[in-house]
């Protein structure tokens, strides 16, 4: 099959439903002329279209109307989803940042601390070593207790108020945990609604 | 008739679902020809072509104007191309099925006068051909040979363009041709001699 061959044969399906223009429509018609074989291949094409062409509508068994329970209204939940997901986002991340706001000013205070009352400050692996400093704080001369005296109190006061944070740091974590796992529950929660609400099969 | 058609779009749109089967009714017939078409199976054909008028109905809103029935088409054919998507990554079902159903002339249908005419080995065949092109050459042969639109109208349904409809058309035929080819001795003495 040479190359005229082949380019007439991809126009051979336009040509035969009429839609070539009438400049490629003539050159087609020239070729099929002194072409016996492009000539029997358009044979085979109308033949084909035609076998197509018998294939009548088909009768289905039952009938597609829709009812209206079908078609009643769903409650929409994915935009509820959506907001409290939102909200559950911002809550975590107010608390997130308020908790980092707010143990900032101890973990600066803690050098602090650490710098006033050597003795004081705890090797970690120490249990109660804050108290223990504090006990040990008074053992000192009278003539000293006064200066001394301050000192310790000092200490005590300063680990108090750390405790307070430091206890209040693990209850914010807890929340902090409980609305990640809610946020990640919600969230999945309104992409299986996005899913099942949007309408399928009609895309741009 | 197409402004009674547009009244019953319009009402549609309002939530009037009987206004909507009243297009229904008269688009079925065709919607289930060229799903059926597609996938060759009767329980599949019948469930996706409910769904199809299902999300019709749902999203008629977005109904632009143009041809209704293009656009009804369309959404069948998503939803063929999902189904068949589906079926490849699950092959619980085989076109075999049509096989299997030998002696009625279109398994699960109402045979009209028109189907008798047309012997039913003649009918298998043919959609065995049509069942072996690939879905988008199969969908181009399916709308312009079997239901006769034109190409405009099916580069509306199919949403591609007038030469991709051209392309996949000839290529469906011409696949279609060879297969008629070497199934010659199954075709009727009086499509013989043609092939």
């Amino acid at each position: 099959m040479d190359v005229r061959c082949r380019q007439v044969r991809d126009r051979l399906s336009e040509y035969m439903d009429g839609r070539l223009k009438e400049g490629e429509r003539r050159r087609v018609e020239e070729h099929l002329a002194a072409c016996p074989e492009c000539r029997w291949e358009l044979e085979e094409l109308r033949a084909t279209v035609g076998l197509l062409r018998q294939l009548p509508p088909l009768t289905p068994r039952r009938s597609f109307t829709l009812s209206p329970a079908v078609v009643a209204p769903r409650v929409r939940l994915f935009p509820v989803l959506r907001m409290a997901s939102l909200a559950a986002a911002l809550l975590l991340l107010f608390l997130t940042g308020g908790e980092y706001l707010f143990t900032s000013p101890q973990r600066a205070a803690a050098p602090e601390m650490e710098s006033t009352v050597p003795q004081a400050a705890p090797t970690p692996s120490r249990l109660g070593a804050p108290e223990t400093g504090a006990r040990l704080a008074p053992v000192p001369a009278p003539g000293e207790s006064k200066d001394r005296g301050v000192a310790p109190s000092a200490p005590p006061a300063s680990p108090v108020a750390g405790e307070e944070s430091t206890r209040a740091v693990p209850a914010l974590r807890w929340l902090e945990l409980f609305l990640l796992v809610t946020l990640v529950f919600l969230g999945g929660a309104a992409f299986w609604r996005w899913r099942q609400e949007s309408t399928p099969y009609i895309r741009k | 008739m197409a402004e009674e058609e547009e009244a019953l779009i319009a009402r549609s749109r309002g939530g009037d679902v009987n206004a909507f089967n009243l297009l229904v009714e008269r688009y079925q017939r065709m919607v289930y020809s060229v799903v059926f078409r597609m996938l060759g199976h009767r329980q599949e054909a019948e469930d996706v072509t409910q769904e199809a008028f299902l999300s019709a109905f749902q999203g008629v809103a977005r109904f632009r104007g143009g041809s209704f029935r293009a656009w009804l088409l369309r959404i069948a054919a998503n939803a063929c191309y999902d189904h068949l998507r589906f079926r490849r990554r699950r092959p619980t079902v085989s076109l075999d099925v049509l096989e299997s159903e030998s002696g009625n002339p279109l398994p699960g249908h109402i045979a009209s006068p028109e189907e008798h005419v047309l012997r039913g080995e003649l009918a298998r065949l043919i959609e065995e051909g049509l069942g072996q092109l690939p879905e988008e050459q199969r969908l181009a042969v399916v709308l312009c040979d079997v239901q006769g639109f034109s190409y405009e109208e099916a580069a509306e349904a199919t949403r591609s363009s007038l030469g991709t409809v051209k392309s996949r058309l000839s290529r469906g035929r011409a696949r279609l041709r060879d297969f008629f080819k070497e199934h010659r001795e199954l075709l009727p003495s009086l499509y013989r001699h043609r092939t």
